[in-house]
């Protein structure tokens, strides 16, 4: 009998170590897709002031389309530092959402404006810088959506019946996916309407 | 597409499959052992042996069948272990070439789509020759692993499309379906080979009696047959069930049903339209292709193609991925101009970023003035402001450095040889846009037409093989007419033409028949075109050859006796001055290229040396593009004095290898 309950005692103390093995490895999951956005974001940063400049030579007079993105570049990098400095910390992670958005938006606005400007369109350094960008947007979709899986990868395993057992004795917690905007207005999309320059 | 529900489906469907499978080797275990006792007791007596069985018999057999099923396994495992890149290689693919903006795009959707996947990016292959939209995934671990994508997808497909159909292919790496189907293959393959040794030992032997074995080899083929159809129904149908898996995946990671959606509609639009059928170094991948080639057999031998295929038909794939059944997409006509932006990107910043027209000319024409020199359909708007034939042309080679697409180049080489019959047939290209093309190779001064042939005809080089053959058939008219004189077009028409063809001169070590010396004749007719073409005065040929050490030859424009007693050329008698025949200088062109690579540019630098005396006049452009092409086609340095002369091209332009060079990222296999 004291045998059996051993036995019972061993199985149970494996399948306890297996399953805390797999939960450590879908949280380092969830840090890795992390700081692969923060590469992809860190990227589309480099990108900005070399779209700024080449655009800058034609677009004497979008000016203010021109401050905007330098603007929200700014903000973003400052958001980006200081979520890195402490990333547990949801209102930074929050803010640093927004401000990548407000820098999409930006670069998005101005790719708008290029259309009409032919032989700015032709230019080649700016199809490459165009085609540079939305790679480097797809980038930045793609390690959030990698993010959010590892998230629901996570989720799954600490969540359901008996691994959670094992999860609430280590210490494992539920983690919150990235939300690509909170506020409603920003999830309609941007009506771009420009003036043909004059 | 609930693509979970998908996955799920897939999975256990696979797993099934591996079950039955598993039996079905079982059971040909068994089988075998039945057939083999049937065929001992029927050949044996009874009596003369020891109990029922033969001690050790059913564990022979038994090891004997697993031997060949799982060797058949090892085997195929073995052949995977070459890497993804030697088997792309093997069906004629190469790396993308980062340059060419379909590539470049490409490229780029691979890395996107293994971020999505949260996997190292495999290489982005190419298949350069193919029309058919179809790809393919290989290798056996992360390292090696090979994306490789048809000329036809990269043309055909919008960027939402190829994210799908890479993820499609990322997915068959991802769940090592390459693995699984090539080890599958190879236990069938075992289990013909069990069949095929039955069959053997049935055969009759050289005295036409049947031998003693035909029982026992009735007895493998009856229980090899029956493994192997089953083996082989089996595989198809887990082949089957990972591409609805990959499918499914493909969702998954792109998020959206459109992109795999549109790119499975294209190619079911394909194949009924205009069905392209691949190169068979492709045709042997099969099972690795994204979309089955489809070959239609009718009735009874339909269904049997079915059970056996290794993809699920077309149109069930589509119903799964859209929902519901949807036609064939029609798509563009090659050749569209794919340097493009296409179709809105997935990210959502440019969610409402307009697919605009290309030009507005409306809003164009209130642009600001000095956007107005540069756009041809402004300009025709506005009045242009006088420009020199100089400034003309720099703009001109700004926008040729562009031309990538098959249809521009078609047209813009024919332009540059005077084969534009003025229709646009030949290009698909919108009669405006042929026309601005017009315009631009009509800009150019004969170096700068030269040069640009030399770059246009390396990037035609590297277009599908219908493309280069339409435009060596449009050749054809300038060889009929070669023996006119003072053509230099002709010398043009053989550059692009040895172009096309990938020839490529080699590095020849000096020997007894690749010497200046024993090529003096063809040197001497080479110069004495060359002097016709450059209104050289009479003693040019005699003195280039003085100037090249054949002294004993300068006797005349032509010799007439070899130069040296080894020669092979037979004497010749002089023929009669007058304008050099194109042909005969060509032919002359030929055999100085197959001289010894460290004598070919010494031709070229006396003929330079001969002609800096004269004053450069009005013909000295015409002069200049003459030595750009021979040196081309030589393969030599440009003597500087030439270079100094050339148009200064743009950075995309130049920078082209020459004929002799080979990026380093292509490895085209010659053909």
């Amino acid at each position: 009998m004291g045998i059996v309950i051993a036995i019972a005692l061993a199985a149970a103390g494996v399948w306890a170590v297996w399953v805390y093995n797999r939960l450590v490895q879908r949280r380092n999951e969830i840090a890795n897709a992390f700081a692969q956005i923060d590469v992809q974001l860190k990227r589309r940063h480099d990108l900005v002031p070399n779209l700024v400049t080449v655009a800058q030579r034609t677009l004497a007079h979008e000016r203010d389309t021109l401050e905007a993105v330098t603007r929200a570049r700014a903000g973003a990098e400052s958001a980006a530092d200081r979520a890195r400095a402490q990333p547990a910390d949801a209102a930074r992670i929050q803010a640093l959402g927004r401000a990548e958005a407000l820098l999409g938006g930006a670069i998005g606005r101005l790719l708008a404006v290029v259309e009409a400007y032919p032989e700015l369109k032709a230019d080649a350094q700016m199809r490459e810088l165009a085609e540079e960008l939305t790679h480097t947007e797809n980038r930045v979709a793609f390690a959030r959506q990698a993010f959010n899986d590892a998230v629901l990868e996570h989720n799954n395993g600490v969540q359901a019946f008996p691994d959670l057992v094992v999860a609430r004795l280590a210490g494992f917690t539920p983690a919150a996916p990235l939300e690509a905007t909170s506020s409603e207005a920003e999830r309609q999309a941007p009506r771009v309407a420009f003036d043909p320059p004059r | 597409m609930q693509f979970r529900r998908h996955q799920e489906q897939a999975r256990r469907g696979t797993l099934r499959l591996l079950a039955l499978f598993a039996l079905v080797v079982g059971v040909t275990v068994l089988a075998t052992n039945a057939a083999l006792a049937a065929a001992l007791w029927l050949t044996l007596p009874f009596f003369a042996r020891e109990g029922w069985l033969p001690p050790g018999f059913v564990e022979t057999n038994t090891m004997l069948v697993l031997l060949y099923v799982l060797g058949g396994w090892w085997l195929e495992s073995q052949r995977l272990r070459e890497g993804g890149p030697h088997v792309a290689a093997r069906a004629g693919a190469r790396l993308a070439d980062r340059d060419d903006p379909a590539e470049r795009r490409f490229a780029n959707v691979v890395a996107e789509m293994a971020l999505a996947a949260q996997r190292p990016a495999p290489q982005a292959w190419v298949l350069p020759d193919d029309a058919a939209i179809n790809a393919f995934a290989a290798g056996w671990s992360a390292d090696d692993a090979v994306v490789a994508v048809t000329r036809g997808a990269l043309e055909r497909l919008d960027r939402a499309e190829l994210q799908g159909v890479v993820g499609h292919e990322i997915a068959h790496l991802e769940h090592g379906d390459t693995v699984l189907n090539m080890r599958l293959i190879g236990m069938v393959w075992g289990l013909r080979l069990l069949f095929d040794l039955g069959r053997t030992a049935m055969q009759p032997g050289e005295d036409g009696r049947r031998p003693a074995t035909v029982l026992l080899g009735a007895a493998l083929v009856v229980a090899g047959s029956a493994g192997w159809l089953a083996g082989r129904l089996l595989q198809a149908a887990v082949s089957r069930q990972r591409e609805f898996l990959a499918d499914a995946t493909a969702v998954q990671y792109t998020r959206q049903v459109d992109g795999l959606g549109g790119a499975l509609r294209k190619i079911a639009a394909q194949q009924q339209r205009a069905p392209a059928p691949l190169g068979p170094r492709v045709a042997a991948l099969a099972p690795l292709l994204l979309a089955a080639d489809v070959h239609g057999r009718a009735g009874w031998r339909q269904r049997l193609d079915a059970w056996l295929a290794s993809h699920p038909p077309l149109a069930e794939r589509i119903r799964r991925v859209m929902g519901r059944p949807l036609p064939g997409l029609d798509f563009a006509p090659l050749p569209a101009p794919v340097d493009e932006p296409a179709e809105p990107m997935l990210a959502p910043a440019f969610a409402a970023t307009a697919p605009g027209a290309r030009r507005q000319p409306a809003a164009a024409a209130a642009a600001p003035p000095h956007a107005a020199q540069f756009d041809p359909l402004q300009r025709e708007g506005h009045a242009a402001p006088e420009a020199t034939a100089a400034a003309r042309e720099a703009e001109a080679l700004a926008r040729i450095a562009h031309w990538h697409s098959g249809g521009e180049l078609q047209l813009a080489l024919r332009a540059l040889l005077g084969l534009d019959d003025g229709s646009a047939s030949a290009s698909h290209l919108a009669p405006s846009s042929a026309a601005a093309l017009r315009a631009e190779v009509a800009a150019l001064r004969p170096p700068a037409a030269a040069q640009v042939l030399d770059v246009l005809a390396s990037r035609a080089a590297q277009r599908p093989r219908p493309e280069r053959d339409a435009l060596r058939a449009a050749l054809r008219p300038l060889w009929a007419s070669a023996d006119g004189a003072r053509d230099t077009r002709t010398l043009a028409a053989l550059l692009l033409h040895q172009r096309l063809r990938g020839r490529r001169l080699r590095f020849n070590p000096p020997g007894p028949r690749n010497t200046l010396n024993a090529q003096a004749a063809a040197v001497a007719q080479a110069g004495a075109a060359l002097a016709d073409l450059l209104d050289a005065d009479a003693g040019f040929v005699d003195r280039l050859l003085a100037a090249l050490g054949l002294a004993a030859a300068a006797r005349g424009p032509y010799p007439t006796s070899p130069t040296s007693p080894t020669s092979p050329w037979p004497a010749r008698a002089a023929p009669a001055a007058g304008p050099v025949s194109m042909r005969r200088a060509l032919r002359a062109l030929l055999r100085l290229q197959r001289l010894a690579a460290m004598q070919r540019p010494l031709p070229l630098r006396a003929a330079v040396a001969l002609t800096r005396g004269t004053p450069p006049g009005e013909d000295a452009p015409a002069t200049t593009a003459v030595l750009f092409l021979v040196a081309r086609l030589l393969d030599a340095p440009l003597p500087p004095a030439v270079v100094e002369r050339l148009a200064v091209l743009p950075p995309d332009l130049s920078g082209t290898p020459a004929a002799s060079d080979q990026p380093a990222a292509s490895s085209r296999p010659t053909r």
